[in-house]
This record gives C-alpha cells, structure tokens and sequence, in this order.
C-alpha cells in the first residue's frame, strides 16, 4: 500500500472534487461536507470524468452520478444500485499533517 | 504530490482531424419568433403573460414522446441539454474544444418540430430555424456548417427551402426525422430527391420521439427504453426499407442518406434479412407508385447493395460488444470503414465522445481516420 498526498487541505473546500492520478490510477476525490471520499475516476460504462460528477446526500448515503451519462455510484463502496455488477474502485482517503492523502 | 488529471478524451484524438456529423445547435422558440415574417403567427406563439389555463401556452398542438427521457434518468437533469446547450458560435467552440472535435455539423435541437399539427406554423418555424442558424451557429471559415432543416410534411415546401438555402456553403447536408410519419418513399417526394441530387446534398435523417399512441401495442409501452431507444432503429429500418423497395434510389442513384442515431448493429441484419426476403417476395415492388411510373418491374439492385452504396450511418449511440473480434466481424458486415460517421449527439444524455474509436483494437488506423473525418469528407457537401 502507498500513501500519496493528493492536494493541500486548504486546496479542496466542502463541495468541491477534484481529478488526480496516483501509481497510474485515476482517482476522484472528494470533500462532502468535510467528509472525503475517493473513488476510480473513470466510470466503468464510458470512461466519464466522475470527479465532474453532481453528489448527492441522502440520509448521509452519498452518490456521485457520472457527468456524462448520469450512472450513480456510491461514494462509499463504489457500488452502483443498479446493478452489482457495476462498481468503481475506491481508496481511503483521509486529512494527514494539512493535506489530503489517498491510499493505493 | 500526485499527478493533474489529464482530459477524459484520450490523448491521441490530437493525432485525428474530428468531424461531428451530429451536434446538436439549440432554439428557444422566443428565438425563431424574431425570424418569422407573418404577424399572426408570431402573436399566436408569443407567450401571453396575462392568459389563462391553456392560452399561456405558446406551443403549438402536437403529438410526442417528449419528455419521456426526463423520466427515464435516474437524476433530476434535462436528458436533452446534460452536457449543455449551444445558441451561438461561442457555445459551440467551448463544447467541441472539450470533445476534440475539429469540425461540426449543427444539427437542429428542436426535435418537437415534426410533431405540430399544423403544416402551415410548423414550415414557419422550420423556415425561421434555418434563418437562424445561419445568422448565429455557422461559421464555415472556422470549420463549423449546419444542416438545413426540411419541412418533410410538406414537399413542395421543402423544395422551395432547399432552393432558398440550398446553394449556401454553410449547409453541407439537408435534415429530416425518421419517425411515425410518412416513410420518405413515397414518390411525392421525387422533386425534394431532384432537388438535392442538383446540389449534390444527402439527406440526414435523425430519430425523433414519438410516442404511438391509439394502436394497441404503442398504448402499452412504459419504458423509454421501448418508446425511444428501440424504436429509433426500428424506424430507421422501415424508412431505408420503404425507399429501397420503392426504387427512389434507383431513380436517384446519387442520392446519399445518413441516418443519425439508430445506433449500428443492425445493419447486417436488414442486409441479410432484405436479400434473403426479396428473393422470395420480390413482385408487388413494381405496384409501388415510382416503380410503376417508371415502368420498372424488379429492383436494379439487391437491397443490401443499396444500403451499401447510397446509405450512410452516424454510429451513436455506439453499443461497443466488449469482443474485439465479434467487433471486427460486425464493422466489416456494416461497412464500417466506409459507411460510418462518427457523430456525438451532444448534448443530449446518451453522446457519445471519440474514445470508443480512437482506442478501438478492432479498428486499424486508416478505419479510425476514416470514420473520424474522410467519410464525412466523402458524403457532405464541405
């Protein structure tokens, strides 16, 4: 497992996302109401930019829905509810010494 | 500190010069009021802030489906504008700048237009539309060219359309809808056919959302997924099939047709299909109104020829097999390296980008280059 510094804690505010590569993946990451989340930046169905992706909350379940053809995954399994087939890799990220790190 | 992402569109689409044969340019209708002529028609479709019930509506009285993609996504978005909406050159340079496209055709995003009622407000908007687009979206001294839109209700009216803008180097390709209307075989359409083989335009075709309604089977569909997605192809193979049987390509043998967004796979099926069929039905063809004025008993071709040679297919939305070689086998049964155009479909919910060609291991290069730019190049009237 290593451990990647992805952006300044600062650099990433509640709402925001961003798209990152570490050890060659793409990865997404982010900030939900100071909660972070990291998910495989490409959607499995046409390669979308989930880091672009709308988020949305309910009852603290989050998802982010592809920008490009509006798939939704879970931020926190990578699950998508329409078919468990259907998943994106995701990492632990957390705030270490003011920024934010993912693990590959 | 960890890599920038790069852009989501691979790299090697720099290496492709990109035409996007369907692009889709928007049009409110407060738009096209301000290029349409007659004042009744404009006060009937302006908004009146102070009516009542059903007089605040300003569209016209129409039949459709439309809407029924809304329904369909699992987020609360406008299926038809989920990566935008372009009304003006600058739109229209942001959303190719970030597909890689070198060069759209606009295609009009007012796909409600075949469905009014009344052929003479529906010809004014399409009229006002064309007038439009001309004023606004092309720009043919940096690669961006339009579709002109046809009144296909009514064809008189569509020729005198085509003899109005026809001529004009902004529009490389005439447009129309296949749909629950009148299949263009009918021969009242031979001068609309006369017309755009003297400008040498072809004809672009695109689904429209219809959903049939009083027939037992269309009053029992639930789904978008039936309504729209499987019926665009269904639609598309009854229309090619309609005009092939009808001999209009006979009668016009340079008359190409793109047909936009029925997808691809089945192609090889209606080839099959039509040959093997026409062999054993082949004699009420010169019944049909063109065969019989020309006194032509048989077709001059197989039907599968025809769909070779005077039939072009923008290839979204692409349904990839995940199988290089069943992908290879069903490019080469559809003519794939020279009979599809790669096309986006932006902005609506199921675009397409051109990463499905460009990293396609069943695609060699000069495929890639021909389905990205050369066969457009080939087919529309740059």
């Amino acid at each position: 497992m290593k451990k990647e510094r992805i952006a300044k804690v600062e650099e990433l505010s509640p709402g925001e996302s961003l798209g990152t590569i570490v050890n060659g993946l793409a990865i997404a990451v982010f900030n939900v109401d100071g909660e972070y989340y990291a998910i495989q930046n490409r959607c499995m169905h046409k390669g979308g930019p989930m880091f672009k992706g709308e988020v949305d909350c309910v009852d603290g379940d989050c998802s982010v829905y592809c920008p490009w053809h509006y798939l939704e995954f879970d931020l926190e399994t990578g699950l998508a509810p329409i078919n468990d087939e259907h998943r994106l890799r995701t990492f632990k990220v957390e705030e270490e010494d003011g920024y934010i790190v993912v693990t590959v | 500190m960890a890599q920038t992402e790069p852009e989501p569109i691979v790299e090697e689409a720099k290496d492709f010069y990109v035409t996007d044969v369907d692009f889709h340019y928007d049009a409110d209708l407060a738009d096209l009021l301000e290029y349409i002529e007659n004042e009744a028609i404009v006060e009937k479709l302006t908004v009146d802030p102070e009516g009542k019930g059903e007089h605040k509506s300003n569209l016209p009285p129409m039949t459709s489906g439309h809407g029924a993609s809304n329904w369909a996504v699992g987020a609360d978005v406008d299926a038809g504008h989920t990566q935008g909406k372009a009304t003006n050159t600058d739109d229209v340079v942001d959303a190719i700048r970030e597909m890689a496209v070198d060069r759209p055709i606009l295609t009009p995003n007012v796909l409600w237009l075949v469905n009014v009622h009344n052929e003479v407000v529906a010809t004014e908007l399409c009229k006002a539309y064309n007038d439009y687009v001309l004023d606004t979206g092309t720009d043919p001294q940096n690669d961006i060219y339009g579709a002109l839109l046809l009144p296909q209700w009514d064809p008189a009216a569509a020729v005198d359309e085509l003899k109005r803008h026809g001529k004009k180097e902004d529009f490389v390709t005439a447009y129309g809808w296949y749909g629950n209307f009148k299949p263009l075989g009918n021969a009242e359409y031979d001068p609309v056919f006369e017309k755009l083989t003297e400008l040498n335009l072809p004809l672009s075709l695109h689904g429209i959302q219809y959903w049939p309604k009083n027939d037992l089977l269309g009053d029992h569909l639930k789904t978008f997924l039936e309504q729209n997605m499987l019926t665009w192809p269904i639609h598309a193979m009854m229309f090619l099939t309609n005009m092939l049987m009808t001999g209009a390509f006979d009668k016009y043998p340079e008359l190409d047709i793109v047909i936009l967004e029925a997808g691809t796979g089945w192609i090889p099926f209606l080839k099959s299909y039509l040959d093997e069929a026409y062999l054993m039905y082949p004699d009420d063809v010169k019944f049909t109104r063109r065969m019989h004025n020309e006194d032509q008993e048989f077709l001059e071709k197989k039907p599968s020829e025809y769909l070779s040679d005077n039939v072009y297919y923008g290839t979204q939305p692409m349904a990839t097999i995940g199988n290089s070689r069943h992908e290879k086998a069903m490019f080469e049964m559809s003519d794939a390296r020279t009979n599809f155009l790669w096309c986006s479909d932006w902005p609506h919910l199921s675009f397409d980008v051109p990463n499905w060609v460009l990293e396609n291991r069943a695609l060699d290069q000069e495929s890639k280059e021909r389905i990205l730019n050369d066969n457009a190049e080939n087919v529309f009237r740059f």
